[in-house]
């Protein structure tokens, strides 16, 4: 019996995934002369409150086209609801004020635009992150 | 010369220059611009059935007229076409085009207007620089009145809705329509934001020449009155409010009355809890009248309460109030009220809408026109269904 449980457990161990880190990363093109930036921060770019970094240089905000599991906790992260932040985007936008966050496929492609837009931000799973970006803030699970 | 005349004739040029420099600017490719072209737009189409009975009655002459009327209609009610480009890190310039009510040039209707062309200047977020043709602050919706994907509803709240201009031909007279000159910013503390605007305009379209015989060219102010207004608002993250004024001069030169001064004072308050949100406004438009017997002072109102029932689902009730001193039927006021239920599952806002409006018992003063002062009784009711698409 013992043998049996001993052999269960190792079964399960290599059939378990292994676990995914839940914290997330919020990336900044790697030229920013900013190096962390707080929730607040974070929460009025992606409401577009803030356009500009301190320097004045364009803040270009990047989020996912699809209903994820990051974007879900991302939004919890910045406490927005998607149908209010799809309404002051829409705001924004049709009074000519501002751009809604640009929309990327997936996370390879936010860490590309990221690495490629000056000033951008975006955000991925911290055990994404590649040494083209750079984090800004982590976000704990 | 005094001041007055100056900044009248400064916002002149401004009209007649500076919007066809901003379109040309926004539609060549400048050397250095950051951002290339962006255009976008949406339409909305409208399907409406309206039934509405009025009745015209005097006691004393023993009068007793009654109106019915129903009628179906489909049209495309607007269709908006914006440009944007960026033209440096400080410098945004900005055209929008509207079309109305299916227009048709050959047909002679509906309208094509330049509703909007302005280059804005940010210097911070507390300092933005707007010049050209902008739509002024003026409490919350007056900037977004016209943006059918931003509004769940059909027909907007009374002083808002142009359609109903049939109804309600004094609408124009709540809200400043147009400014040319706008400082604006915002201010952070804490949770709270901080907003202000100060815009410069010509005096109301009524004393616009549209008479292309006589000397002043078309579109020009005729007078050297100006529109001076602002606003201040407050923002946390449940509450919104605000407060706004202008000053021009009314155009009651056909009734003899002349160029009266003419104050508008606004407030709008806006909370959410949860998926529950409560947007009001109230506009009070006060005259500086020489004649004690006479007032051309107005009110409106409106609230609507909604219900964000999923992230696609919106259902709304509201209720609008408008009342007119001096407007023929309006002295008691008319009021709306609205049900309505949105559906947005991604560029597409799909919205169905029914609305009452009526009027109680309202004076038509005695005139050359009506020779005897009668009572008005109103009612329409509207069922809308729309769906506006952005592009």
């Amino acid at each position: 019996m013992r043998l049996f449980f001993t052999g269960l457990a190792i079964c399960l161990s290599f059939m378990m995934k292994e676990p995914q880190s839940e914290k997330i990363a919020i990336i900044a093109h790697a030229g920013l002369a900013v190096d962390s930036v707080d929730a607040d921060f974070i929460t009025k770019a992606y409401t577009l409150t803030f356009q500009r970094w301190e320097d004045g240089s364009k803040i270009t905000v990047f989020n996912y086209k699809d209903d994820t599991d990051i974007k879900t906790r991302f939004y919890a992260y910045i406490d927005q609801k998607p149908a209010a932040l799809r309404k002051v985007w829409l705001r924004y936008q049709l009074t000519g004020e501002g751009r809604p966050p640009r929309a990327v496929k997936n996370e390879k492609a936010m860490l590309d635009k990221v690495a490629e837009t000056e000033g951008a931000i975006g955000y991925v799973a911290l055990e994404r992150v590649t040494e083209d970006v750079k984090i800004i803030t982590i976000v704990e699970p | 010369m005094n001041w007055y005349k100056i900044m009248a004739d400064a916002i002149s040029l401004a009209r007649r220059s500076l919007a066809p420099m901003i379109l040309l600017t926004i539609l060549i490719n400048p050397c250095g611009a950051e951002e290339p072209l962006e255009v976008f737009g949406f339409f909305q189409a409208n399907y409406f059935f309206v039934d509405r009975q009025e009745s015209y009655t005097n006691p004393f002459f023993g009068l007793n007229r009654r109106y019915e009327h129903q009628r179906l209609t489909f049209n495309i009610q607007q269709l908006n076409l914006f440009l944007r480009r960026e033209l440096s890190s400080k410098l945004t310039a900005w055209v929008n085009f509207e079309v109305t009510n299916d227009f048709s040039s050959n047909d002679g209707w509906g309208s094509f207007s330049l509703e909007e062309a302005w280059v804005k200047y940010f210097h911070h977020r507390s300092l933005n620089i707007k010049a050209g043709l902008m739509i002024p602050r003026f409490n919350a919706m007056n900037e977004v009145k016209n943006r059918m994907p931003f509004l769940p509803y059909v027909i907007r709240p009374l002083v808002y809705e142009a359609s109903i201009e049939d109804l309600m031909p004094m609408n124009r007279d709540f809200l400043p329509q147009r400014a040319y000159f706008q400082v604006y910013g915002l201010f952070i503390s804490g949770d709270l934001q901080y907003d202000y605007a100060l815009y410069l305009g010509n005096a109301e379209d009524d004393f616009i020449n549209d008479d292309p015989e006589v000397t002043i060219s078309a579109g020009a102010d005729t007078t050297t009155n100006v529109l001076v207004g602002g606003r201040v608002g407050v923002k946390s993250h449940h509450i919104t409010a605000g407060l706004s004024t202008s000053f021009d001069k009314d155009n009651q030169i056909p009734i003899g009355l002349g160029a009266v001064p003419r104050f508008r004072l606004g407030s709008d308050l806006a909370i959410t809890a949860g998926r529950f949100t409560l947007e009001s406004e109230l506009i009070r438009v006060l005259h500086d009248l020489d004649h004690p017997e006479l007032s051309l002072d107005k009110t409106f109102l409106y609230g609507t309460l909604s219900a964000q029932l999923s992230e696609k689902w919106l259902l709304y009730g509201s209720y609008t109030w408008l009342q007119d001193d001096f407007f023929p039927s309006m002295d008691k006021g008319m009021s709306g009220i609205y049900a309505g239920l949105a559906f947005s599952p991604n560029d597409i806002l799909l919205k169905f809408q029914y609305a009452r409006f009526s009027i109680v018992d309202g004076t038509i003063r005695a005139s050359e026109q009506v020779p005897i002062s009668l009572i008005t009784n109103f009612e329409q009711h509207t069922l809308a269904l729309a769906f506006s698409v952005s592009f």
